[in-house]
């Protein structure tokens, strides 16, 4: 086949060309994503008096967060976890189960209809707000018109906006030259719905998302290695926690190669083998495993958004440059959630939407970067938040230390659950609590009192001079906090 | 704004901002400054700068009358002193009584909106109204330089004079740690609300702030970790390095390039080259053009499997979906899933003019009623003929891509064929060449 042609090629047009919706589709705010930051972001704008849309391309409100990440994870974690208590640790009290067993498909039913129950449900606040849920993927064509490609294969069209809050998210990041097929290598979202529990699960990356899908398919019998570059796991946690995490989880039956490099991942049939290299040593290895999921993090998704054209910025990791009040070079394009600066966590990107109609309607808006709180949803959880010990090093803050371990508290103890401790750092001369981190049953409900002291300005000794009720988890959170000025009772 | 003559520098509060938003302006309050931990109430010798009058940063606005000194007070960034309220020679004004209303440089004082204060001059403690009337600094939608005035004008001066303290909001419930040092030291709660400066948020004294001021601890203490929290609240956003610039010419970067055209090895058999020219309307922008073009080309991909598979029309995705009997039928009809062929992210060279191509090529514009022509913008020309002078100067482009068929299913080369009728169909070029 090899033509060259010089003709005219005005042929009478085709019945599929598009045509344009003229007539509609003019809003006061379109928000480009419907995840924890833009389905936020459009309730609220409503609520603010916009005439507010939102985009999503997914079929499904909610993002990554109700869809592929926070929810199925766990709902996951937690019926795992109840079984394995069922299993491992219901006889000693008293309670005997025989033949307990998992049905995987019914587990993953389980799952996808506390993450169905959910998304309808942002549906519905989304008619209750009057927020136009328009089911598409979104594109600048400039910055006041978002062409609109729906899903349903319909023709595209153009919507425009006063104001426009971009919240795309994220995506899991690749490693390079580890090919996925989201069946035997998988990213977080096909191991959220593997067909079934594998024998063998490597995973590459110790961070939240590596070690809370290893507790999950740990307790479900899959043998768990855990591959990760670093000589530590849980990114961003302090030192000293992360280093008991792992203690802890090395005793459920987790297998760390710490310091190990990933130099391949290939399928090979019904299997994959790995390539790991000792990163001090050189020493390499072969592994195989019958899934391997790839959690070296994520990255920002701005794919088919066209944001280039339209002359915004992205930085060196991809994500969309905006200044301290979310605004772009268009100052009513306004980026918030994982795909701009700052945690990729969910909270943090509903916080911001808030923040973004608020700035949009009144001129203000809020939210304190240092008070986020992170939370790993294993067992025992581990949750964090403010400085940690080596960021307070760094800076040359002077801090003093107040732990209580839960093999103290009397809660944990009767209910035979009692690894972990909480950790207060506070200034050495004022008290003021500066970061607390806890590992322990509970850890993620317990640190939304941390979060609290930090937005007051509290000292540990206000915190100790409060009551906590007995017997209960929470008292050793108190009794951490006394410990950074004075002695503990019960320990 | 406005600032004693000893303030360091508010290198804290400068964050990334790209614009000032379009909130109305409205004057800022400027209110008796605290030049001690210990005053409570000030004079004003006199007014260095008439009202209506602009000023810089660095000139002496007034001068205040404490019962220990007269000290001046120097303005921090330019601005207007748009209204005076308590005159020269004034006494016993307490601290935090507004005094003054002051503009931005450059602000229509005609429509200047007041800030309401009068409310908060009645109230015995001034200070109340600053908590309630001004929102705190770091949510302050105007400039950076002027986030540090309304923390600049609710400061109270101690010793180290540091922009971490303000004067405590009287309508605080005290933390026990607060109250149990009052009550060890003999203070009450009253005089701890006008004297204790307050380093917390929102004008809350905590512990650390009672131990500054019985001299337990240094001030110093109190800054350094304050301002260290205080750098945590915002998001770091001085240091970005941006991505890479991408060049006009190239397609959707996101995607990995292809090789680029002139010295390659020749291409395999299964990749099809697209060149194309399209004379372009002078107002059509190179932005506007490539995302048209883009879109065209994957509409085009859309129809292409559509006009096969009438199930694509509504299922663009029904990947994975296939019964028995469909997987059966698939190895005679490859199934709608499977993919034909693929398109390269496109390149586009613009020519600023070229000479127009002769007048049989030159694309008639009497319909506009294709996508393309729309999303370009064409409008039809009342005149075909008078583009079909071969003189005439238009802008155009080059287009290039390639299309990569999949030879593993056996009807691809329909696909691909079809796939270029549709596509010369919808785009109106000058020049069209396709080889192997
Ligand atoms: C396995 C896993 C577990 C996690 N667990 C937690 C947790 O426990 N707690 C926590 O806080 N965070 C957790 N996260 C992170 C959390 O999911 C994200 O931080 C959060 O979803 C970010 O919200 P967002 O709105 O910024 O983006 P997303 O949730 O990613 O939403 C963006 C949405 O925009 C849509 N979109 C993108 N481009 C377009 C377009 N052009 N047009 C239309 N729509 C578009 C996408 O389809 C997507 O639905 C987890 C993530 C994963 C993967």
């Amino acid at each position: 086949m090899l033509r060259n042609t010089l003709k005219s090629v005005r042929k009478p047009f085709t019945t599929q060309s598009v045509r344009f919706n003229s007539t509609t589709g003019k809003y006061d705010i379109v928000v480009i994503g419907g995840g924890p930051g833009g389905y936020v972001a459009a309730i609220k704008a409503a609520q603010l008096g916009y005439d507010t849309a939102c985009i999503e391309k997914r079929g499904k409100l909610g993002g990554t967060c109700l869809n592929v990440g926070c929810i199925p994870s766990k709902a996951l974690l937690n019926n795992s976890h109840l079984y394995h208590q069922i299993t491992h640790d219901s006889k000693h009290r008293g309670i005997e189960v025989e033949g307990a067993s998992i049905n995987f498909p019914q587990l993953m039913l389980s799952k996808d209809k506390a993450v169905n129950g959910l998304t309808s449900g942002i549906e519905m606040l989304f008619k209750k707000n009057k927020v136009t849920y328009i089911k598409g993927s979104g594109s600048f064509v400039d910055d006041h018109k978002v062409n609109v490609k729906p899903i349903d294969g319909a023709e595209d069209y153009e919507i425009s906006a006063d104001n426009i809050i971009v919240a795309t998210g994220s995506e899991p990041t690749p490693f390079p030259g580890i090919e996925i097929d989201e069946e035997r290598i998988v990213t977080s979202t096909g191991i959220l719905s593997l067909k079934e529990i594998p024998k063998r699960l490597s995973i590459i990356g110790g961070g939240i998302i590596g070690l809370e899908m290893a507790s999950v398919y740990s307790r479900l019998g899959s043998e768990v290695t855990i591959i990760e570059f670093k000589d530590a796991i849980g990114a961003g946690m302090d030192g000293e926690v992360a280093k008991n995490a792992q203690k802890i989880l090395a005793k459920q039956g987790l297998k760390f190669l710490l310091g190990t490099k990933v130099n391949s991942g290939v399928r090979d049939g019904e299997v994959v083998k790995i390539e790991v290299e000792d990163a001090k040593s050189g020493e390499k290895k072969e592994l195989e495993s019958d899934v391997l999921l790839v959690a070296i993090g994520r990255r920002p998704y701005t794919e088919g958004l066209n944001f280039e054209a339209i002359g915004l910025e992205s930085d060196k990791a991809g994500r969309l440059v905006i200044d301290s009040e979310f605004r772009t070079k268009h100052p009513h394009i306004r980026v918030i959630g994982d795909v701009t600066f700052g945690p990729m966590l969910a909270h943090k990107a509903e916080e911001e939407g808030i923040a973004a109609a608020e700035y949009i309607k009144h001129g203000h808006g809020h939210v304190n970067y240092g008070n986020i709180p992170s939370v790993m949803y294993t067992h025992p959880e581990v949750a964090w938040v403010g400085a940690n010990e080596e960021e307070l090093k760094a800076q040359g803050i002077k801090y003093k230390v107040g732990k209580f371990p839960f093999i103290a508290n009397s809660r944990a103890k009767t209910n035979f659950d009692t690894d972990g401790f909480v950790k207060f750092i506070a200034d050495a001369e004022t008290q003021r609590v500066l970061g607390v981190h806890i590992i322990g049953p509970n850890a993620g409900e317990m640190i939304a009192e941390g979060g609290l002291a930090l937005e007051y300005g509290a000292s540990t000794e206000d915190i100790a001079r409060t009551c906590h009720a007995h017997p209960t988890l929470a008292e050793a959170f108190k009794e951490a906090a006394l410990s950074t000025f004075d002695k503990p009772i019960n320990f | 704004m406005l600032r004693t003559v000893t303030r360091p520098s508010l290198a804290l509060f400068k964050r990334r901002f790209f614009h000032n938003s379009a909130v109305t302006a409205a004057a800022s309050v400027f209110k008796m400054p605290a030049m001690s931990p210990t005053m409570e109430e000030g004079g004003i010798v006199g007014w260095k700068v008439k009202a209506g009058q602009e000023f810089a940063a660095g000139d002496v606005i007034l001068e205040v009358e404490t019962d220990k000194a007269n000290i001046d007070v120097e303005a921090q960034d330019d601005g207007i002193l748009w209204e005076i309220i308590e005159q020269d020679g004034a006494h016993g004004i307490p601290v935090g009584k507004p005094i003054a209303l002051l503009a931005e440089p450059g602000d229509d004082l005609a429509s200047l909106e007041k800030p309401s204060f009068e409310d908060s001059a009645a109230k015995p403690t001034p200070a109340t109204s600053e908590a309630e009337a001004a929102p705190p600094a770091e949510s302050s939608s105007k400039s950076a330089t002027e986030s540090p005035k309304q923390e600049e004008t609710n400061t109270t001066k101690s010793k180290g004079s540091s922009e971490v303290f303000s004067s405590a909001n009287p309508n605080q419930k005290l933390l026990p740690s607060v109250e149990l040092l009052l009550h060890e030291n003999g203070i009450n709660a009253e005089d701890a609300l006008s004297k204790i400066p307050a380093s917390g948020p929102k004008g809350r004294i905590l512990k650390g702030d009672v131990l500054a001021y019985l001299g337990k601890i240094a001030n110093e203490s109190i800054e350094q970790v304050t301002a260290f929290i205080k750098e945590r609240e915002h998001l770091d956003l001085n240091n970005i390095v941006l991505a890479e610039p991408k060049k006009k010419t190239e397609g959707e970067p996101s995607k990995p390039k292809k090789a680029n055209k002139s010295e390659k090895p020749p291409a395999p058999k299964n990749i099809v080259k697209f060149e194309l020219t399209v004379a372009l309307d002078s107002e059509v922008s190179p932005n506007t053009f490539q995302h048209a073009f883009n879109r065209t080309l994957s509409a085009t991909v859309h129809d292409t499997y559509a006009a096969k598979f009438p199930q694509y029309q509504n299922s663009p995705s029904a990947v994975g979906t296939l019964t028995a009997n469909e997987i059966f039928d698939e190895l005679l009809a490859p199934s709608v899933s499977k993919s034909r062929f693929n398109v390269s992210v496109p390149k586009f060279t613009f020519h600023e003019s070229k000479t127009a191509p002769s007048s049989t090529s030159s694309p008639s514009r009497t319909r506009s009623d294709s996508l393309f022509d729309e999303l370009v913008g064409f409008t039809p020309s009342p005149s075909p003929l008078s583009q079909m002078v071969a003189t005439t100067v238009v802008p155009s482009v080059d287009v290039t891509f390639e299309l990569t068929l999949n030879l593993g299913v056996n009807d691809a080369r329909t696909f691909a064929s079809h796939f270029e009728l549709l596509l010369l169909n919808k785009v109106p070029a000058s020049r069209v060449k396709v080889s192997t």
